[in-house]
């Protein structure tokens, strides 16, 4: 395969990934919370679009919003009924508690998907995106693509901008740093924390039915992504929404070239055993009582 | 402990004991009691809930139909089915328990629907140790050997691609090496392994390239569809075999048609893949699409060409089906024929004893709605098959049979029956 090929796929790829974990960055990456339920939050946001697209034949307009309401509604729930009441609890009892709570309720959510919806996988028909195509570098580039690959970047940008440049990035920052001080500068916790989770909310929805667009819809369409977005958080630096972006398309650069000369169970076991040595290499070379840096840069100075 | 929940939870013990002892008494009385009891697991729940809800309509059908006649004839007199459907939501773990609870309290003289490769390979020592005849619905080829119980008639993984290699690949002389991609998993290397023999056996002037494998949840082909167009200009394949199912098969053929690999090269798919009722959605997807299938086929007899391959026994059969009302789903058929299927065999054997239905279900040819078929001793079936093409309209529709024959029954490489 040409090496302008493989770009091309992997950008393809890595703008599915980066389209998924742009919310869950906000989410799990600057807001600290593990959120299991992402990924089936995502196949609501594909759901509901279908159902008011092609079961109620309106604008697809129309569908995108009530799709966007929808899952944002559904995580202004998840956020003040369950999520709120973990807040402030230590680390471990807070982490294991988000996960098994949103791991239960994604469940849970998947399940009502697949008895109101079926199990069957579905279509969404949308001409104007899916058969409009260009062909670059011998890749047939739908219109679809360019516009997920777009958003993948734009979600990217303005979660930057987001939380660098406005308000309630600020404050949203401020809180993660230090809750307590937070308060006492008078900033309202909980109404940044459920405003931005509701932003991802609908981020994380619009995804979906873009998705949708593209691929077929099942209850378990966002397990994959919520896998990979958590290499990608991590890989990125949890909290870096731009090494979020990099890993994102990077990630996918990766697996279009492995495929080249991988099974896809190395590919995929390659993802962790790269995540793991990030890991460890993170902790030798920053947390180490003398960071190895730290000892290089002494030698290095010594000669 | 206080007294009052002691007592409770004793007389739950109690009962719990008692319940035990039940299913102890149940296992020794045999088939003996008045009715004939069958036993299915289905996953009625899950993600394939669909295709068990379907075979377990039929089996109603089925039930309902013999029940009216007087029920099944063992030893000289007719015996009522009760038919005992579980739910074993497509988990092995569960499909487990509950094979054995058929086994040893319900004391099932037979099961006639088993599903998923993990769920039959789960169930299979309970089946064996118990001596149950099971018409399982899963393709592996784990659960064939000499004597087995587990018994089939579909396809098996090993077999799936017989009728593309037989009937396509090799009859062909445009197509002289196949690339196959598969899902990742135990039935795309069986393929792969039955490919690799067949190429290297059977034709060897037809040669392979393995595309490689990819996860379930894959959606985005790109790669693998750039890879393969690549091999094709390099000369490297000119045909492709795919072991893709579900969602997945209509992913990938949305976006081989779009990049312009139908008009490269002819798709295989294998009969497992091919759920027509999935990739009618594909329309023009399905251009130069070659799909190996058994039961599917016979929903399309307007197509004369189809019609011409369905023994008329298979027609009348499939007539009376319909008339008592069976879903008009292969996934029905097939479950109808396999409750007809052991009911003959106890007939037959004239007892509920397993080895004598077993005797009496295997290497015994019985008429079905695709046509006659047989058991071997590991439990696969000699399978009537076609390979068809697709016309590409907005509504699907078959267009030719390319192929019609028998999948011999192979359930090993090197398969130790003849090619």
């Amino acid at each position: 395969m040409s090496i302008a090929q493989n770009v091309i796929n992997g950008l393809i790829q890595g703008s599915l990934y980066a389209l998924f974990a742009a919310s869950f960055t906000i989410i799990f990456g600057v807001m600290d919370i593990p959120n299991m339920a992402h990924g089936a939050m995502f196949a609501v946001g594909a759901y509901v679009f279908y159902q008011v697209y092609e079961i109620l034949a309106l604008p697809w307009f129309v569908a995108l919003a009530c799709s966007i309401v929808v899952v944002g509604a559904l995580g202004a729930a998840i956020e003040r009924g369950f999520l709120d009441r973990l807040y402030g609890r230590d680390d471990s009892e807070y982490v294991f508690g988000v996960i098994l709570v949103t791991f239960g309720l994604g469940l849970i959510i998947e399940r009502f998907i697949g008895q109101f919806w079926g199990y069957d996988n579905l279509v969404i028909e949308m001409p104007l995106l899916q058969d409009h195509a260009f062909l670059v570098a011998g890749v047939s580039v739908t219109l679809a693509q360019i516009v997920i690959i777009l958003f993948g970047v734009g979600s990217f940008a303005f979660l930057y901008w987001f939380s660098n440049h406005t308000l309630m990035g600020h404050s949203l920052r401020a809180i993660v740093q230090d809750r307590e001080l937070a308060y006492m500068k008078g900033i309202d916790v909980e109404r940044v924390f459920l405003y931005t989770f509701v932003l991802g909310s609908a981020m994380i929805s619009i995804a979906g039915v873009l998705y949708g667009t593209m691929f077929t819809l099942s209850p378990d369409m966002g397990f994959n992504l919520l896998i990979k977005s958590f290499i990608i958080v991590i890989l990125g630096g949890i909290g870096s929404i731009f090494g979020a972006g990099i890993a994102g398309f990077g990630l996918g650069m990766y697996e279009a070239f492995a495929i080249a000369y991988l099974d896809s169970y190395y590919i995929f076991a390659s993802e962790f055993l790269l995540l793991i040595a990030y890991v460890l290499l993170k902790s030798i070379v920053t947390d180490a009582e003398t960071p190895i840096l730290t000892k290089l840069l002494a030698y290095g100075r010594s000669q | 402990m206080t007294e009052a929940n002691r007592r409770n939870f004793l007389k739950g013990g109690a009962a719990a004991v008692a319940t035990g002892m039940a299913g102890c008494v149940g296992s020794l009385t045999g088939g003996g009691s008045d009715k004939l009891k069958l036993g299915a697991v289905q996953p009625l729940t899950g993600f394939i809930a669909r295709m068990g809800n379907v075979g377990k309509e039929a089996q109603d059908v089925w039930v309902k139909h013999v029940n009216e006649q007087g029920g099944v004839e063992v030893n000289g007199s007719k015996r009522e089915v009760d038919l005992i459907v579980y739910d074993d939501e497509l988990k092995s773990e569960k499909t487990r328990s509950l094979a054995k609870k058929l086994a040893t309290t319900d004391n099932v003289a037979g099961i006639i629907a088993a599903w998923s490769t993990s769920g039959a390979l789960a169930m299979q020592s309970v089946v064996e140790d118990n001596e149950l005849p099971t018409i399982a619905t899963a393709q592996t080829v784990k659960i064939n050997h000499p004597g087995s119980y587990m018994l089939r008639i579909i396809p098996s993984t090993a077999g799936d691609p017989y009728p593309l290699l037989k009937g396509v690949a090799s009859a062909r002389d445009d197509i002289t090496s196949l690339g196959v991609l598969g899902r990742e998993g135990n039935a795309s290397q069986d393929m792969r392994d039955f490919v690799d023999y067949w190429t290297k056996n059977v034709d060897t002037s037809l040669g392979w390239k393995d595309l490689g494998t990819f996860p379930f949840g894959q959606d985005d082909f790109s790669s693998f569809i750039s890879k393969a167009k690549n091999m094709h200009a390099n000369g490297e394949i000119d045909a492709l075999l795919m072991y893709v199912t579900g969602g997945n098969a209509i992913n990938f053929l949305t976006q081989a048609e779009r990049n312009g690999l139908n008009d490269e090269m002819p798709i295989l798919m294998p009969s497992a893949m091919t759920d027509f009722t999935e990739i009618s959605k594909i329309g023009a997807g399905l251009k130069n699409v070659h799909a190996a299938s058994s039961y599917r086929p016979l929903n399309y007899l307007d197509n004369p060409d189809v019609k011409q391959n369905v023994p008329q026994s298979g027609i009348d059969a499939l007539k009376e089906y319909k008339s008592l009302g069976g879903p008009e789903d292969p996934i029905g058929y097939i479950h109808f024929i396999q409750a007809r299927m052991m009911a003959d065999a106890i007939t037959d054997a004239g007892s509920t004893d397993g080895p004598a239905i077993r005797d009496h279900l295997v290497g015994k040819t019985r008429s079905t709605v695709v046509g006659d078929m047989t058991l071997n001793d590991s439990g696969q079936a000699a399978l009537p098959s076609m390979v068809v093409t697709f016309t590409t309209g907005s509504s699907l529709g078959i267009d030719s049979v390319e192929w019609h024959g028998t999948i011999p029954p192979i359930t090993n490489i090197p398969p130790e029956t003849q090619l």
